[in-house]
């Protein structure tokens, strides 16, 4: 199984006011393609830090980060932009849908705006809404969905552009039991169609519990079954 | 493309959605393009007037005006004059004789013989007849157009209001056609009859006519203050002193109207009258279009320029509408750079957005426009002369055009700093404070702006206010665009600086000794800066409470404004040392930038100067000199209420907790209030200063001729030369006979030609002698020898024994006195002229009287016994000559007009005019309070234009202010909401929101009314040696101040409302 993504001595340190906290203490991390990973960790343990290192929302002090084979880690602003549009899906706990636009326009974005287009834009988003369950609520804006929807949508969203992994920060945080299996299922059965590489971020151990493999972010360093890695 | 699509249709729906943001983000567009609209569109409206009908607006294709002093006439003495064709009459004016009016006809038919000519009669013998309407008791100026009613106009009709000719009313010498102004004024209607001074028969109002019909006449202003009435000629003869209208075609001016009124023909026709008549003065329709276009196109650029300053005001409203569109949308932009988007497509989403919102605001803005310019039409008490409705369409155009880019220019900056959210944000959605963008950032946009903004001012101004670029002072304008921009720069940065911001302990030695040097130096100005403040604010309340600026007032506002200004520093010292480091900063780098950008620019416009030779270039630097210079005065505005704010909100609280929020929410959002404030300060000066200084002169006015002239009833008599002593006689015998005349002082005026001062030791000095001395002594640029010439070119008896005027006299002065009797002595003016020409106590002048007849000396010498000490400028001296003499000094000669003032019970003036008119011929009565009403009425006239101007900048800075409000309530809808799930009842938070925006109203008002008082205060302490004479108008400053919480108030009521009755469920979950 080939490497989807690289993490190789990864810190991150930020100044505050006079200060400069170290939140990420040097991490190496390895996920295979096709793999779901689950990050669980406290709050302040750095998790959304890791999280926006992983998708290339932000740069590390030190170390390297390899996404689908590219070092992002010293990538310019602009160049780090279509890495995120092309190469990473991105699902937020708030969803962060666009609350202006339809289902079909959220989801259509990514590939409005991607260097190369790969698919026709409204066309790519009805099949992915239809394969998320989502068919009778095409032109549905997000404030006339509920939770459960408005995440598939922004799941449908992230894969907009067929990227080989997607993040996912708390996906069923909002969402009620039933509506964040229901979301869990869709993105397992993602993988399986797609062979996606997924990364988990939850709080939620039953859901970490349904990942291939679970590690654990404690004050900046990463545990796998009580080791550090 | 299909990226625009999308930004359009983003933008579209998110203005949608957007409530209350957007339609007060429209409302500051549209109040802005509103008034680009209107002003351009009355503008149009004033050059439709001017040069709608040429002919009919000229009076014909030629108007011919005889020689002597007043508007479109050569001044006598330029040519030889033919005293067969021109005359003078006894007011000093020319007018055609018959033989003239003639010859002017022969010489226009000889090769024209279809051309007609008539003329407007002036009677050289009596030329106050029949200009006071006597009617209701009293006698009111009007202006007479006696004209040959069958002839006149030579184009068009004059139309009554019910739809007549003037020929179809005007059957009889009596009958009489009168202006829509007059008849209002004395509730005169058709079939009205009324006495003309000067004439026994009644007069029969036949119609009413639009002033508009002689609203070109040379005496526009009288048309409009006054009004005017149509007379036939042939009612010349029912006047006394009357010459009779055969034979006697006296005409003030000549009307040609030729058979082809093509300009090469009438250009021909009055060249041959110029040749034959060279010292006449001729208007044509040529003329005419070309003056008036030039007019309409100064009036229409100014306008525009006016509008444009409300619409960068709205500007205001939109920088901060954007902002707060960005920082409650950074999420959203997190999402969006997330998902793909690069920063320069965020900023492109949201400049078409802030596009699409001055697309709508300005079109809305526009219907606005239109309709305010044609509401305009119906205020024409207000404007003193009727419009003519018309729809300009490049009003609409320039107005949308400017509403447009004035948006996007100002939408610029916030939407760069939308590009410069960072995606990471998405992560912790929680903090909303917007990114810094950067010094490269910030000087890019501030620099755009300007050159936009100095592009959009090229566009209106163009070269109007540049220097020709063969002049060496052309440099200048380009060495001070690149100064300003320069200095304008360095200011910019300093902020970012770490000698600013990082705490001093961390900072190296080099940091440090910059930030201690740039503390002393921003506490050195902010000190006397603050000194000023206080300073200024006591001066104000001192000129209030007392009424006069004293040398101790002065002393008392300076030790209140050292004291103050150094308390506020010492506080600032130990509080917020940072803000003294900025200052300090910001000034010294724009003071050491700003030279450099001379040297710069200097050697930048030395090579236009020499080797391109390029005006645009000049013309485009003076215009962005022009925009950075406001703009550096916006921001120390900016800079100084922000100040303001903060001093505020250290008031004390007074332990209520109501209070503290109100203050603490202004202190966290002083940039947004100051910015705020600075559009209502602008609104409410700008009302102030034209409402204040208004009223001002207004009571000025009333004050001088009620304290000093010591009467409320004028008596003017011209005087022939026969009559003369027993016109005083009689007029004497009238004063002291009439019951309720408890005082007089009575006038003879002589038209003197000034000879010579005889110096005691014999020496003399002539008139030009003298005007050599004066130049030589006077000021450079300072005009004095016309002042002199004014001076000495009237004298002026006086009864010893009545009321003479109180001067005050230097040592060695006097004032006449009763032993002055018969004596050739005289009291002077000691005006800066006389002063300048050393005339002293003791000298003698001596004039000539041009109308001595028979054994009457030519020439008298009269003895200087008093030099009055004047202040510049006292325009509360008496009525009269700046030199007067005993009266019975004069050897008998007749005066050239006599006057008086009486002092008379009010239910006494009518019984008193009816003698007069009865028994002193060619006298008019005026009381003093129609020359006020005539005074405020052109006061008014002359304001109208700036007094619109100002109302529609207040409107916008109102819109601006509600904008804010409508913003900050949506921002703190948690807060808000917090508030109440506290408990706080609804009335409480609303009462806090009008606090806080009561508070900024009154901060405005303070500023805005504070420095119109000001100003005034200085001009009348300056003018009148520091008495204010009561003309400061605490009353409007008052009202205006209330004005000015009022529209804060009602603002915030507007959109505080709402929110405040919001369920708090409902804002915590949503927000």
């Amino acid at each position: 199984m080939s490497t989807a993504i690289l993490l190789e001595n990864v810190t991150k340190t930020v100044e505050l006011g006079d200060q400069r906290l170290p939140i990420i203490k040097g991490i190496s991390l390895e996920v295979a393609r096709g793999e779901i990973l689950g990050i669980i960790g406290p709050s302040g343990s750095g998790k959304s830090t890791l999280l926006g290192l992983l998708g290339g929302l932000d740069t590390p002090t030190t170390g390297r980060v390899v996404i689908d084979g590219i070092d992002i880690s010293n990538m310019s602003e602009q160049r780090l932009t279509h890495i995120r549009n092309e190469r990473i899906g991105f699902v937020f706990q708030l969803f962060h849908l666009i609350p202006t636009l339809t289902a079909v326009q959220n989801v259509a974005l990514p590939i409005r705006f991607a260097e190369k287009r790969k698919y026709n834009p409204n066309q790519r988003a009805i099949e992915l809404l239809t394969m998320l369950g989502l068919e009778h609520r095409l032109k549905h804006r997000p404030s006339q969905l509920s939770g459960g929807q408005q995440q598939r949508v922004a799941i449908a969203r992230a894969l907009a552009n067929d990227p080989p992994i997607l993040l996912c920060d708390e996906p069923t945080g909002n969402l009620d039991t039933v509506s964040g299996q229901q979301v869990l299922d869709s993105l397992k059965d993602i993988r399986e169609r797609l062979q996606t590489t997924i990364i988990i971020v939850t709080h939620d151990l039953s859901i970490a519990n349904q990942t291939d493999r679970t590690v654990t972010l404690e004050d900046g360093v990463l545990l796998e079954k009580n080791r550090i890695i | 493309m299909e990226k625009l699509a999308f930004y359009f249709t983003h933008s579209w729906n998110d203005l949608r959605v957007g409530g209350k943001r957007t339609l007060f983000a429209l409302l500051c567009i549209a109040a802005g393009v509103a008034a680009v609209v209107s002003l351009q569109n009355l503008g149009a409206m004033i050059g439709a007037s001017l040069t709608g009908n040429i002919q009919e607006l000229n009076r014909g294709d030629i108007r011919v005006f005889p020689p002597g002093p007043g508007p479109n006439r050569e001044s006598v003495g330029d040519t030889r004059i033919d005293n067969r064709y021109v005359e003078t009459s006894g007011s000093g004016t020319s007018v055609f004789t018959y033989e003239g009016v003639l010859a002017i006809e022969q010489a226009v038919q000889r090769y024209d013989p279809d051309a007609r000519v008539t003329y407007r009669y002036f009677s050289p013998t009596n030329p106050i007849a029949g200009t006071f309407l006597e009617v209701n008791n009293a006698s009111q100026p009007i202006l007479p157009f006696v004209i040959e009613v069958d002839k006149y106009p030579p184009y068009g009709e004059i139309l009554t209001t019910d739809g007549q000719t003037i020929q179809a009313v005007m059957n009889d010498p009596t009958d009489i056609v009168i202006s829509d102004n007059a008849a209002t004024d004395h509730n005169l209607k058709v079939g009205d009859q009324v006495r003309l001074n000067s004439s026994n028969s009644l007069f029969t109002v036949r119609g009413i006519v639009d002033r508009e019909a002689e609203a070109l006449s040379e005496n526009v202003i009288f048309v409009t203050l006054v009004g005017f009435y149509y007379m036939d000629v042939q009612a010349v003869d029912l006047f006394t002193d009357a010459e009779s209208i055969a034979g006697n075609r006296h005409a003030a001016e000549v009307y040609v109207s030729l058979s082809n009124g093509e300009p090469e023909f009438v250009a021909e026709m009055s060249q041959r009258l110029q040749r034959q008549f060279r010292y006449v003065s001729i208007t044509t329709t040529t003329d005419l279009r070309d003056r008036n276009s030039q007019i309409t196109d100064a009036v229409s650029d100014l306008v525009l320029l006016m509008g444009f300053v409300s619409l960068l005001i709205g500007g205001i409203g939109i920088i901060n509408t954007m902002l707060v569109i960005v920082a409650r949308r950074t999420t959203e932009i997190a999402v969006l750079k997330t998902i793909g988007l690069q920063a320069r497509q965020v900023t492109m989403l949201f400049l078409v957005e802030s596009i699409v919102l001055g697309i709508i605001g300005s079109i809305i803005g526009c219907f606005l426009g239109v309709g305010i310019a044609y509401l305009l039409q119906y205020f024409d008490t207000f404007f003193g002369t009727r419009l003519t409705w018309v729809f300009s369409s490049e009003a609409i155009i320039r107005g949308f055009i400017l509403g447009v880019l004035v948006t996007a220019v100002f939408g610029f900056l916030p939407t760069l700093i939308a590009g410069q959210v960072r995606p990471g944000h998405v992560l912790r959605p929680s903090t909303t404070q917007l990114p810094s963008i950067g010094i490269i950032h910030t000087l890019i946009a501030t620099f755009v702006i300007l050159l936009a903004l100095g592009t959009i001012s090229w566009s209106i101004i163009g070269g109007r206010l540049s220097v020709p670029v063969d002049n060496s002072w052309s440099i200048l304008s380009v060495a001070l665009a690149f100064a300003f921009a320069f200095g304008i720069g360095g200011a910019a940065i300093v902020p970012g600086m770490p000698f600013v911001n990082r705490d001093p302990k961390k900072l190296g030695t080099l940091n440090l000794l910059l930030r201690w040097g740039f503390l002393l130096f921003g506490m050195v100005v902010q000190t006397v800066l603050q000194g000023m403040l206080f300073f200024a604010s006591a001066i104000v309340v001192v000129a209030i409470v007392n009424g006069k600026i004293t040398t101790d007032s002065l002393y008392l506002a300076t030790g209140i404004g050292v004291i103050f200004g150094l308390l506020v520093s010492v506080q600032g010292f130990l509080r917020q040392r940072s803000i003294f480091v900025a200052l300090g900063g910001i000034l010294l780098a724009f003071a050491v930038l700003f030279g450099i950008g001379m040297a710069v620019g200097g050697g930048v416009g030395w090579l236009i100067h020499n080797y391109s030779d390029s005006q645009a270039a000049i013309d485009f630097f003076t215009n962005l000199t022009l925009v950075e210079a406001s703009f550096m005065l916006a921001m120390m505005m900016i800079g100084v209420l922000w100040f303001l704010v903060t001093l505020t909100a250290r008031t004390p609280a007074l332990g209520i907790p109501d209070v503290k929020i109100s203050l603490r929410s202004l202190v966290f959002n002083r940039n947004r209030v100051s910015t705020t404030l600075m559009a209502l300060v602008v609104g409410v000066l700008t009302l102030s200063l034209v409402t204040m200084f208004a009223t001002s002169l207004k009571r000025l006015f009333a004050f001088s001729l009620e304290e000093n002239l010591g009467g409320n009833v004028l008596v003017f008599t011209l005087v022939g030369s026969s009559n003369w002593e027993a016109n005083l006689t009689n007029l004497e015998d009238v004063l002291q006979t009439t019951e309720g005349v408890k005082d007089y002082t009575l006038i003879a005026n002589y038209q003197v030609d000034f000879v010579a001062l005889e110096k005691p030791d014999g020496t003399r000095l002539k008139r030009a002698q003298l005007a050599t001395l004066v130049e030589a002594n006077a000021a450079s640029g300072e005009n004095m020898t016309d002042f002199l010439d004014f001076t000495l070119s009237n004298i002026d008896g006086r009864f010893v024994d009545q009321a003479l005027p109180k001067k005050e006299f230097a040592a060695g002065s006097r004032q006449l006195n009763a032993g002055d009797e018969g004596q050739q002595v005289v009291v002077v003016t000691g005006n800066r002229a006389i002063q300048l020409a050393g005339i002293q106590p003791g000298d003698k002048l001596i004039f000539e009287f041009p109308k001595a007849t028979g054994n009457q000396p030519r020439q008298i010498s009269f003895l200087i016994v008093g030099v009055t000490d004047e202040t510049i400028g006292d325009i509360g001296s008496d009525v009269g000559s700046p030199i007067y003499a005993p009266i019975d000094a004069f050897s008998g000669i007749s005066p050239d007009a006599m006057g008086g003032v009486v002092n008379i019970d009010e239910d006494q003036v009518n019984v008193f005019r009816r003698q007069i008119l009865d028994r002193v011929n060619n006298t008019i009565v005026l009381e003093t309070r129609f020359l006020n009403q005539i005074v405020n009425r052109l006061i008014d006239q002359f304001t109208a234009l700036p007094f619109l101007v100002a109302v529609l900048n207040l409107i916008t800075g109102g819109t601006v202010i509600a904008n804010s409000v409508a913003l900050s309530t949506m921002e703190r809808r948690r807060q808000i909401g917090v508030m109440k799930s506290l408990g706080v009842q609804r009335e409480r938070v609303l009462g806090m929101l009008l606090l806080e925006n009561g508070l900024m109203g009154f901060l405005a008002g303070i500023i805005g009314v504070g420095v119109s008082l000001l100003l005034l205060i200085q001009l009348w302490a300056f003018l009148f040696d520091g008495e204010l004479k009561g003309a400061l108008p605490v009353g409007t400053a008052l009202l205006l101040m209330a004005l000015c919480v009022g529209i804060a108030l009602v603002a915030a009521i507007l959109t505080a409302w709402g929110a405040s009755g919001e369920k708090p469920l409902n804002v915590l979950r949503n927000e």
